[in-house]
């Protein structure tokens, strides 16, 4: 008589050997139950770290109803527009890379916050402090940069009320901030403007319990905001460009993915609007694929591709998914141009002090 | 030779191998090894035998040809709308799309019948890309992988005192001293690779299997020709032939085909 045990009904997904070990390379997918679709009429946006861009390209280049409220100015050149960050997310916010950034953009948008820091300068221009490569040249003045942000901010605030799916990929748990009143940077002060002052910046790093409330505080706000929203949300799969913790960066990577990933899991918890797809394990855990570049970071788009796939597969209502994208898009896309990154002038600007 | 070998390591159909070993009284052990025929990264690859005889038609690419061109010249289809198929949705309708996992049943299918495992060569060959230069022709590393199965047997199945090559020590010394482990697969020539064709992984099929693909078939003279040649090459030499000359049934019998492409 064969013994009872606690594994003999579970289903071939949740056996490695059947769900990793013998799938056919590129067939890995690791999404069992998605809690929602997309539909050709859904608003959807997009947020979060430089992974957050194939998603962008993708949903831009298969038809989807990709909304992007920030619009360039129709007069103003594609490869212009592409420059100036229009269409590489929702809005002109540059990478979102830390959840507590998120939740300040939020309430920048809302008018609940309003940071002490207002224009850096870089190179006799001014930029943003919160998004300082979305105006590639800079601003003329700080004037400039503060018109400019209350169109954005506009722009942003229609992102969160209005999109009926938004897509956020968390990317560092890393940052640095104001010492004054907590903003958040994307990069750190004096890597594109401005210049680092230990008596009014300094580095922070998210537990796994500050990275739960402040997630659990973006989605409050999003759903007090606009109750039907869906919010996607996804682990970035790219590692850290480099660490301010005394410690080796794959180390720090794995660290901060591991935070990044128990706050999203909590989220499916407490929320049913909310649902995760596992584009980080598609990217570290296909097996027989290695979809990283040479540098070890970059995902290659063999790997985007099957991210992509595995979306479409299960979270788009009835279109099949096609290689390429065929489909036009209404957006300005930056498509053929290279995923920005404002994580990556990091490395630029430690390249520049001679090391 | 047979009669004073140790072993005999082989291919060829088991009843006909056990005939030669009684008739020759041989004390060799029967190491069988599966025929290595994947389709998974080449579903349009195949083959034509001819109507008489157990000769195979020869084309552009010797013994390989395609299905999709070979459908299309036998339904008197133009050029331009034969091209026209080597896309995701047509590739996808015609069922390349699940030629992997028919793939890995057919060589289930044969290692059950071999002395190998299945796992022991696929496993360590899946992360290695695309293994197979056509469906047929196993890259170096496909072949020295299935050289390490037979190794592995051979150590376990030889006596200790046989007199072949690993000399008379016992088989648990003979596995630790075999180097099976050591990468083989970089110091050996590719000879198939050198020499032969090399049928592209079709950039759709390519994505879907997690690999990159291409468009480029190098022949046995090592020229290397794109789609549009290959199609016009193919076509222009079957319309030398007379279709009653070859056996086409698996084509002719295909009703994907028929359905998506007629």
């Amino acid at each position: 008589m064969t013994r009872r045990h606690p594994y003999e009904a579970i289903d071939d997904f949740q056996r490695w050997s059947r769900a990793v070990t013998w799938v056919p390379p590129g067939s890995f997918d690791p999404v069992v139950a998605p809690r929602f679709s997309v539909g050709p009429d859904d608003k959807l946006a997009t947020l979060g770290s430089c992974f957050a861009q194939h998603l962008s390209r993708h949903l831009a280049g298969q038809g989807f109803n990709y909304f992007v409220p920030e619009s360039a100015p129709a007069t103003m050149p594609d490869d212009e527009a592409a420059r100036h960050q229009y269409g590489t997310f929702s809005a002109r916010y540059g990478n979102v890379y830390t959840i507590d950034q998120a939740v300040q953009l939020f309430d920048r948008a809302e008018g609940r916050f309003v940071p002490d820091d207002e224009a850096w300068e870089r190179n006799g221009r001014f930029v943003d402090p919160f998004r300082p490569l979305v105006e590639p040249d800079g601003f003329e003045s700080s004037a400039a940069v503060a018109a400019d942000r209350a169109l954005h901010l506009a722009a942003t605030r229609r992102v969160f009320a209005e999109a009926d799916v938004i897509v956020f990929t968390l990317g560092l748990t890393e940052g640095w901030r104001s010492r004054i009143d907590g903003a958040v940077y994307p990069t750190a002060p004096g890597v594109n403007g401005g210049s680092f002052d230990p008596e009014r910046h300094e580095f922070f790093n998210t537990d796994v319990d500050a990275a739960r409330a402040s997630l659990a505080a973006f989605c409050e706000r999003l759903h007090a905001l606009n109750p039907g929203a869906r919010l996607l949300l996804t682990v970035s799969p790219v590692p850290l460009i480099a660490t301010a913790e005394h410690r080796h960066v794959a180390v720090s990577t794995a660290w901060s993915k591991a935070v990044l990933r128990i706050a999203a899991e909590a989220m499916l918890d407490r929320f049913d609007w909310v649902d995760y797809f596992p584009s980080f394990e598609i990217i570290t855990m296909s097996p027989h694929a290695d979809y990283y570049a040479p540098d070890r970071r970059e995902v290659l788009p063999l790997g985007v591709a099957h991210v992509m796939r595995s979306f479409h597969d299960h979270y788009v209502e009835g279109r099949p998914w096609r290689a390429g994208g065929p489909v036009g898009s209404p957006h300005r896309i930056p498509g053929g141009a290279a995923v920005v990154c404002d994580e990556e002038t990091v490395e630029a600007a430690i390249r520049a002090t001679g090391r | 030779m047979l009669a004073t070998a140790d072993a005999l390591v082989t291919s060829m159909p088991e009843p006909d191998v056990r005939a030669a070993i009684e008739r020759t009284a041989s004390p060799a052990a029967l190491i069988r090894v599966p025929q290595i025929n994947f389709r998974g990264f080449h579903p349009d690859i195949t083959h034509v035998p001819l109507a008489a005889g157990d000769g195979e038609l020869f084309g552009i690419a010797r013994a390989y040809h395609s299905r999709l061109v070979l459908w299309g010249w036998r339904r008197g289809v133009e050029r331009d709308r034969i091209l026209g198929w080597f896309e995701p949705d047509t590739l996808g309708a015609v069922g390349y799309g699940e030629a992997w996992n028919d793939a890995v049943e057919l060589m289930r299918q044969a290692t059950a019948e071999s002395d190998l495992d299945l796992g022991d060569w696929l496993l360590a060959l899946l992360g290695r890309g695309v293994f197979m230069h056509t469906d047929n022709h196993p890259r170096i590393d496909a072949i020295v992988q299935l050289a390490r199965g037979v190794a592995r047997v051979l150590a376990e199945r030889v006596p200790a005192e046989a007199s072949g090559a690993a000399g008379a020590i016992g088989p648990s010394e003979r596995r630790s001293v075999a180097p099976i482990d050591e990468p083989w697969e970089r110091v050996l020539t590719d000879g198939l690779g050198a020499t032969a064709e090399i049928w592209p992984v079709y950039p759709p099929i390519a994505a879907r299997l997690g690999v990159r693909g291409s468009w480029t078939w190098r022949l046995a003279d090592g020229s290397l020709i794109d789609l549009a040649q290959f199609v016009d090459a193919s076509l222009a030499g079957y319309r030398a032939l007379d279709p009653r000359d070859v056996r086409l049934d698996h084509i002719d019998g295909d009703e994907r085909f028929e359905r998506e492409l007629a």
